[in-house]
């Protein structure tokens, strides 16, 4: 009853089913500032959505879901616009970049297995030091004495960039290349991974730019806005794999979770978001060994996807 | 001389031709019919039933196979990286596999296989039987085993399934019987042209067989949308865009806080 037949796809879907998948990825999205396309494509691919279709379609439902998000931000006076584009230029030439690499992996034939590495390895890392962090935040332990050394040092570092700007909506004061940079550097190991990159993205804001966490959502989700946009183009004119059905069901449900999502943001303290954050990137990353470790079902799996 | 030859080659022919095998012993050929003729996907298709019915000899059995065009495939291959880790290793290509395979058969059909007497793999039907026909470029030693393991996956795509015993027999005489199957037509039905074959099989072999078309085609929003993705992809994308952030924004519009900016 409740079901539409999705064109692209070649497949019908149960609307509710995906209204929901939608909604929760919304929250998800709108709390922490991600994509949650490390989410949405495995969990599109699971109902039996081919992977290419799962994970172009989903970079369009992003954008409807990351512009309600950033509004919704915006008004909270989240959005550090300034830092947001000059990271999102790095992030394109980094893309740009990382399409390259990929492809040069591609020809060696490694590809796929240096990408399932660096998949667990980044989402291990990042979520692992995300939540040891703001586990002794929140029980008010101070960082040793090693560690604020250390932090000292990379201010040191960092402050003797050229071209220091102040960041009023973050409160910091930085070099102009140093969000180009790590643009760069995000934007090179999303194109390897094949996702929108905002779960690197905010660990870089926080530990790197050190943006404050309810800004660094804010910011993440303005800059995933033009990053989706480009890709929905692009997949909609190369390879003809994005499901307008899809998407817009997806994201009459997200768009509505992001709102929600912003608005739960707003009552959880920065190291609570944190270790939430942090919480869910170490399932994912669980998740993703057990697939590397467990004997598949099938020996044979379609292209494309994550 | 030369119409001599002619002839004698005429009285060959013919006698060659009359002593061709015989199909098995089937005292009615089969006649099948099967509705609808043609399937269209709409915007709520979910799938359907194809019913195929008709009459064979009362002692046969039927088999009912409705079949799409061959296609080449490229798939991804599993393997241990390390010995340990379990990714996609390489690519298989397959070759001359039918996009859809959906089989059902009578119940005397599971009895005539149980007790030997024909192997579905003789009779040419069945997921046995595709293994002769695809190629699979793969040492000869595994395409076996990869080929199982292409038919478990289509199997979990729903584009191939066997239904045995699921065709049930109505009316019947001395002479025929009539059957109906109920073929059910999953949603991932690509569009194109499908061959329906009804199989009678009389003692474990073929007494003789019938072959009908069945076209599948979209019509309005999916049409519309699939011309628009692959006809005028540019402007799919920026529309697919434009909706997404209008959408964004209405949400925004009747849920957001409606506060304006804060800075």
């Amino acid at each position: 009853m409740f079901h539409l037949y999705l064109p692209i796809a070649g497949n019908s879907v149960n609307v509710l089913l995906i209204f929901g998948l939608g909604g929760l990825v919304g929250i998800l999205s709108g709390i922490f500032g991600v994509g949650g396309g490390f989410l949405m494509t495995p969990l599109l691919i699971m109902i039996g959505i081919p992977p290419t279709v799962a994970a172009a379609s989903d970079s369009n439902q992003i954008v409807g879901a990351s512009t309600s998000g950033t509004l919704a931000h915006y008004k909270m006076g989240n959005v550090d616009f300034k830092m947001g584009i000059l990271l999102l230029i790095g992030g394109v030439a980094g893309g740009t970049l990382g399409v390259q690499v990929i492809k040069v992996l591609r020809q060696m034939g490694n590809a796929d297995f240096l990408i399932k590495i660096t998949y667990v390895l980044m989402l291990g890392f990042v979520g692992s030091y995300m939540f040891i962090e703001s586990l002794q935040a929140l029980r008010k332990m101070k960082t040793t004495a090693t560690a604020s050394k250390k932090k000292s040092k990379y201010a040191q570092l960092i402050g003797k960039l050229p071209w220091q700007t102040n960041f009023e909506k973050s409160g910091v004061r930085l070099s102009v290349l140093m969000p180009v940079i790590l643009g760069i550097f995000v934007g090179i190991l999303a194109a390897i991974m094949g996702v929108g990159g905002g779960f690197i993205m905010v660990p870089v804001m926080v530990y790197l730019l050190r943006m404050p966490m309810h800004v660094v959502v804010g910011t993440s989700l303005f800059q995933i806005l033009f990053t989706c946009i480009d890709v929905t183009i692009m997949q909609s004119y190369s390879n003809h794999t994005v499901d307008f059905i899809l998407a817009l069901i997806l994201l009459l449900g997200s768009t509505l979770g992001a709102q929600f999502g912003a608005k739960i943001s707003k009552k959880l303290k920065g190291d609570q978001l944190k270790i939430l954050l942090a919480s869910l990137v170490l399932i994912v990353m669980i998740k993703m060994l057990l697939d590397l470790l467990l004997t598949p079902h099938i020996m044979l799996a379609i292209k494309g996807g994550h | 001389m030369i119409r001599n030859r002619i002839w004698m080659s005429v009285i060959i022919m013919t006698m060659y031709f009359m002593c061709l095998p015989k199909p098995a012993c089937s005292t009615v050929s089969v006649k099948a019919k099967h509705e609808p003729n043609l399937i269209t996907i709409s915007a709520f298709f979910n799938g359907t039933q194809l019913k195929v019915s008709g009459k064979i000899a009362t002692e046969n059995e039927v088999v009912v196979i409705v079949k799409g065009k061959q296609e080449e495939l490229t798939l991804k291959k599993k393997g241990k990286a390390l010995g340990f880790l379990w990714m996609n290793l390489g690519d298989v290509h397959f070759k001359k596999v039918p996009n859809l395979y959906i089989l059902y058969s009578s119940e005397g059909m599971m009895e005539l296989a149980a007790s030997d007497v024909i192997t579905w793999e003789q009779l040419g039907i069945g997921f046995e039987s595709l293994k002769k026909e695809m190629e699979i470029e793969a040492p000869k030693a595994k395409r076996d085993a990869l080929a199982n393991e292409f038919f478990k996956l289509k199997q979990n795509q729903g584009l191939y399934a066997s239904h045995p015993g699921e065709i049930s027999f109505g009316q019947k005489n001395e002479k025929n019987k009539s059957f109906t199957a109920s073929i059910w037509i999953p949603p991932q039905i690509p569009t194109g042209e499908y061959q329906i074959r009804v199989i009678e099989i009389h003692n474990g072999q073929i007494a003789d067989n019938s072959i009908d078309q069945l076209k599948v085609k979209e019509e309005g929003i999916p049409l519309m949308l699939s011309s628009l993705a692959f006809n005028h992809s540019v402007l799919y994308g920026f529309l697919a865009v434009l909706i997404a952030v209008s959408a964004g924004l209405a949400m925004d519009f009747f849920f957001g806080t409606g506060k304006g900016g804060a800075h």
